[in-house]
């Protein structure tokens, strides 16, 4: 054996020794997770041999699992979102490019598919994050914006369904096997697995020791039942009512609060036909689904008509003639004694709360990410390889809902620092695991701004 | 007095609307593209499939075949009639009663999956 072939067959041993180490510190899946990520690529890859589109093309990863105008602007024309501006069995009576362009509203036949010209609603598109403390009620699985959004049981599990007839056909037919093909029952145990895997597990439990004055007064507010009420439908922020009103566990509730009844819609400003949103049921109840609050500052516009665009909107939308007129705030009254009355700086220290509740979510997230990434634990529902950038993302989400309600200008710092760490490590491989550590310091220094 | 009558009410309005969510339907209308024994949750599960024996239009009662043995359910206004034509690689319709005929391959599902009740939602294979 000469040098040279002691010097390769060296090499080679140790380049084995490396890459069985790498694969064998990378924690096995469990079922559950593996489950997870089979249920991710379906969501993110799955056409379902219909017309192009996955569920991603709606609820996309990069963009907090929904789409805005904004971030319509930025996809290419030949985006499957789009696929009725160029596929000539979708041009008529399946979306509006014009009013998905300019208000990210996506045209559902909730109320049947027989008169496809005139029966038929607009609607945003809601994120996923946190179905796990939201689908359920006492009254039911409650999916989509009214609630009632799956065929079958009406579960999440069925939801995918119902989504791949309304959104992913060829044709107007809707003929399953020529149309699309129906997921099969693993798909949809997988799609589940991953719907509930997405963002938060748990509800917060409020109060929190919030250190803005400003958004600590907006949560002192959200919960009052004599003030804003909030918290009598969004219990600790979330999509899940208050048992002090409703009984024990009512879980997910649906109201009538009146967003219809807004004056000056951008559906109505834009004089594209657009029926009533009768909401739950055929013919509707006029009620919609109460979303969870904690996600929301991040995944705007607002309601299930994309009506406003801020949160603070959002917030003064219960202030207006529209809500106070509606069964909701009837009902309110009743169970609390008024009717809601919040003057501007309540609403934006309601708002403030809101934002706030917002990025410590994204901290959360975002620290979660990259300790899974650092100690190589494998999270089904992510791509590893790509958790560092998602770590990111939510760092800038946190940046973003912060920056735009002028609040914790240090945290928001310390959350730049935070991606650049991350930036840097993209750049620099062998200070990999310093730069990561530096940023997950950057991300507590920057919750230690928000909470105490 | 007063007090005590508005506690009344509010009882009363929270429970009204406590039942009323229990009691509208939830969405149910892409159940129609959805071909005979693949409802998600539903067929295998809560559904019954066979085949149909009788149907009695005045009093709305459709008599079939499972495997337990001849069952009759009744249907009301609002029980809705698919034509499952997906066989034949045709867009499934609403149909009426009249669709349903002695020796029809059907799946009926229950109103709240009661042994005996209504019929939700009714399937009648086309071929």
């Amino acid at each position: 054996m000469t040098r040279l072939q002691i010097l390769i067959t060296s090499l080679l041993v140790i380049s084995c020794w490396c890459i069985a180490s790498c694969l064998s510190s990378r924690k096995v899946p469990s079922p559950q997770d593996a489950l997870i990520a089979k249920g991710r690529n379906i969501f993110f890859n799955e056409t379902f041999g219909g017309n192009g589109r996955t569920c991603g093309t709606c609820h996309r990863a990069e963009n907090n699992l929904t789409i805005d105008p904004a971030f319509i602007a930025t996809l290419p024309d030949t985006d499957r979102l789009f696929v009725a501006e160029f596929v000539p069995e979708l041009k008529e009576n399946f979306e509006d490019p014009k009013l998905m362009r300019s208000f990210g509203l996506i045209l559902e036949n909730l109320d049947g598919f027989d008169e496809l010209k005139t029966k038929f609603v607009r609607r945003g598109v809601p994120h996923t994050f946190a179905l796990r403390n939201s689908v359920l009620s006492n009254a039911g699985p409650h999916t989509g914006w009214s609630g009632d959004g799956a065929p079958g049981d009406k579960s999440l599990r069925s939801f995918a369904t119902g989504a791949v007839i309304q959104h992913f056909t060829k044709t107007l037919n809707r003929v399953p096997g020529v149309d699309f093909r129906l997921p099969t029952a693993d798909e949809l145990d997988a799609l589940e697995a991953f719907q509930l895997s997405s963002g938060r597990q748990q509800d917060l439990q409020l109060p929190l020791k919030l250190k803005s004055v400003i958004a600590l007064r907006g949560q002192e507010i959200f919960n009052d039942p004599a003030k804003a009420k909030c918290g009598v439908c969004h219990l600790n922020a979330g999509a899940n009512a208050n048992p002090d009103f409703f009984g024990a566990n009512p879980g997910n509730l649906n109201f009538n609060t009146g967003v219809e009844d807004l004056p000056d819609k951008p559906t109505d400003l834009s004089k594209e036909f657009t029926p009533r949103d009768d909401g739950f049921g055929t013919p509707g109840d006029g009620t919609f689904n109460v979303p969870s609050l904690v996600e929301a500052a991040e995944t705007g516009p607002f309601f299930h008509n994309n009506s406003v665009e801020t949160i603070e909107a959002a917030v003064a939308f219960y202030d207006g003639e529209a809500f106070n007129n509606s069964p909701a705030a009837h009902l309110l009254d009743s169970l609390t004694g008024s009717t809601i009355e919040l003057d501007a700086t309540e609403i934006v220290s309601i708002a403030s709360f809101l934002r706030v509740i917002n990025a410590l979510e994204n901290i959360r997230q975002g620290t979660d990410f990259l300790n899974s990434y650092m100690t190589r634990k494998y999270l089904g529902n992510e791509e590893f390889n790509k958790l560092p950038t998602r770590a990111a993302d939510e760092a800038d989400d946190a940046i973003r809902v912060l920056s735009c309600g002028g609040l914790h200008p240090e945290g928001v710092f310390h959350l730049q620092k935070a991606i650049t760490y991350i930036n840097n490590s993209k750049h620099k491989r062998s200070k990999q695991t310093l730069n990561y550590s530096n940023a997950l310091s950057e991300l507590e220094l920057a919750r230690k701004e928000i909470i105490e | 007095m007063k007090t005590s009558l508005k506690h009344k009410t509010t009882i009363l309005v929270v429970a009204v609307f406590c039942w009323m969510s229990h009691t509208v339907y939830a969405q149910k209308e892409t159940e129609l593209f959805i071909p005979l024994g693949q409802s998600p949750g539903i067929s295998g599960k809560l559904s019954v499939m066979g085949k149909c024996g009788s149907i009695t239009p005045r009093d709305s009662v459709v008599s079939f075949m499972e495997p337990g043995g001849m069952k009759s359910c009744r249907m009301n206004y609002r029980t809705a009639i698919y034509l499952d034509r997906s066989k034949l690689k045709l867009t499934n319709t609403k149909g009426s009663l009249a669709d349903i005929k002695p020796g029809s391959i059907i799946e009926v599902k229950l109103v709240d999956n009661k042994p005996n009740g209504l019929i939700e939602w009714i399937k009648v294979q086309q071929e």
